[in-house]
């Protein structure tokens, strides 16, 4: 049945084995040798001065300054003095949003302000930072669709408490295309690093505000 | 016994036959019939409710000047201005002055109720392509419509503020509705009205905007 051996049969040499097992070998050893199929290192955040613009996919925030404000006490008290720093925010989702308030004391903030996910060194402030958008003409927390806002992060500081000389921000991303499993809505939800349930949110910039001087504010 | 036995001829028969073109023919047909129904299923799960959908509202639509009925309550839209700025007369002193890097779109409403007092939650301006505009808050609650109950018997007059970018206006629509509750109902009623802003229209509002619109008693 089977065709005798040798003849024209014998020159043909079973290569098609041996052949894709040295492909396969090369194959796995070159995706080896570049790391393999894990992730590919990171991408360092981004440094960044005053004045820098933050894509936040959700947002665009420019990071115009930081300064300390002295704000005088009606009543000839002893005033308050506030470390600030002002953003500029553009919506760029779909519906409105909130200013929230950025991350303090190891705590994640909330809604935007949760992409400020860090400030160092952290300022002291008995009630934690406030977010608002003071310039027009009445307090606003509002981010709304394609509007761009002046956002304010304000901390009070203490008697005798002293500004530090500058501010590194480490600010984050919002994933734009997050569901929860629920359906029910919970706010912005921050980009993580890797895809862990507690991974850490991506850090995406890292802003270096020097805090300016000497500021009145109202 | 005797039931069994002539059954084994058969079915060897069958196989026997399973090459032969009538059962091949079965087996396609088969296969296709398969391939039907997993077709339909993927194509219900299109159209089946999306998570987003799941508990949504119920809309009724309608334009200005109607009256748009929903199950629990009734919304007329009476007129909509732009404006510059607000201002907002306070009990004492200087009344504050809202402003805004878009225009002001100051709707003003009227409502009532068939059977059941209703508050509303803070409107919505739903801009042409889609995007959501939550009543502004530099007008306080109470100066808009939803301060008051609706109630059964008459109609109540209101307004809602929006805080928008002009390129917001053009095919924009008012959504008006219940407050969202935490464990909110299932498919709530909303009314949702078209302001009637065409090109043109919507030009005319930022135009015709007043510089200063006045809200809250100046007594």
């Amino acid at each position: 049945m089977t065709s005798p051996p040798g003849g024209g049969t014998r020159r043909r040499r079973a290569v098609a084995v041996p052949l894709t097992a040295l492909v396969i070998a090369t194959v796995l050893g070159i995706t080896a040798a570049f790391g393999g199929f894990a992730e590919a290192a990171k991408r360092p955040p981004s440094r960044l001065g005053p004045g820098a613009v933050v894509d936040q996919k959700l947002f665009t925030t420019k990071f115009v300054t930081a300064r300390t404000v002295f704000q005088p006490d009606v009543y000839g008290g002893d005033g308050k003095n506030f470390v600030e720093i002002e953003l500029e925010v553009t919506n760029k989702g779909d519906k409105t949003e909130s200013v929230g308030t950025p991350g303090y004391g190891g705590k994640q903030g909330l809604l935007y302000g949760r992409s400020i996910l860090k400030v160092t060194p952290e300022i002291k402030s008995e009630l934690g930072p406030i977010a608002m958008i003071p310039d027009e003409g009445v307090v606003s927390r509002q981010l709304h669709p394609g509007m761009t806002s002046t956002v304010v992060i304000r901390y009070e500081l203490a008697e005798g408490q002293e500004a530090p000389p500058s501010l590194q921000l480490d600010v984050g991303t919002f994933d734009p295309d997050w569901e929860s499993f629920t359906g029910a809505e919970f706010g912005l939800t921050l980009e993580t690093d890797g895809d862990g349930e507690k991974a850490p949110p991506k850090v995406e910039a890292q802003v270096v505000l020097p805090v300016q001087r000497g500021g009145t504010g109202g | 016994m005797s039931t069994i036995t002539p059954a084994r001829p058969e079915t060897a028969a069958r196989r026997r036959g399973s090459g032969s073109s009538p059962s091949r023919l079965r087996r396609v047909g088969a296969a296709l019939a398969g391939l039907a129904l997993a077709a339909a299923a993927v194509a219900l799960q299109s159209a089946a409710e999306k998570r987003e959908d799941r508990g949504a509202p119920l809309t009724w639509t309608g334009g200005v000047g109607e009256e748009v009925a929903s199950s629990r309550f009734t919304v007329k839209v009476k007129a909509v201005h732009g404006a510059k700025s607000i201002e907002i007369a306070q009990l004492s002193g200087e009344p504050e002055k809202a402003t805004t890097s878009g225009i002001f779109v100051v709707v003003e409403l009227a409502a009532t109720s068939p059977r059941d007092p209703q508050r509303f939650g803070p409107p919505v301006l739903l801009s042409g392509d889609g995007k959501r505009y939550t009543a502004t808050e530099k007008v306080k609650p109470s100066l808009t419509i939803t301060e008051p109950y609706i109630q059964p018997g008459w109609w109540v007059d209101g307004v809602a503020v929006f805080d928008v970018p002009a390129s917001a206006l053009e095919g924009a629509r008012i959504v008006v509705g219940l407050p969202v509750e935490i464990v909110g109902e299932v498919y709530p009623p909303e009314v949702e009205i078209d302001l009637g802003l065409d090109e043109a229209a919507a030009r005319r509002l930022v135009s015709g905007a007043k510089d200063v619109y006045q809200l809250g008693s100046k007594k």
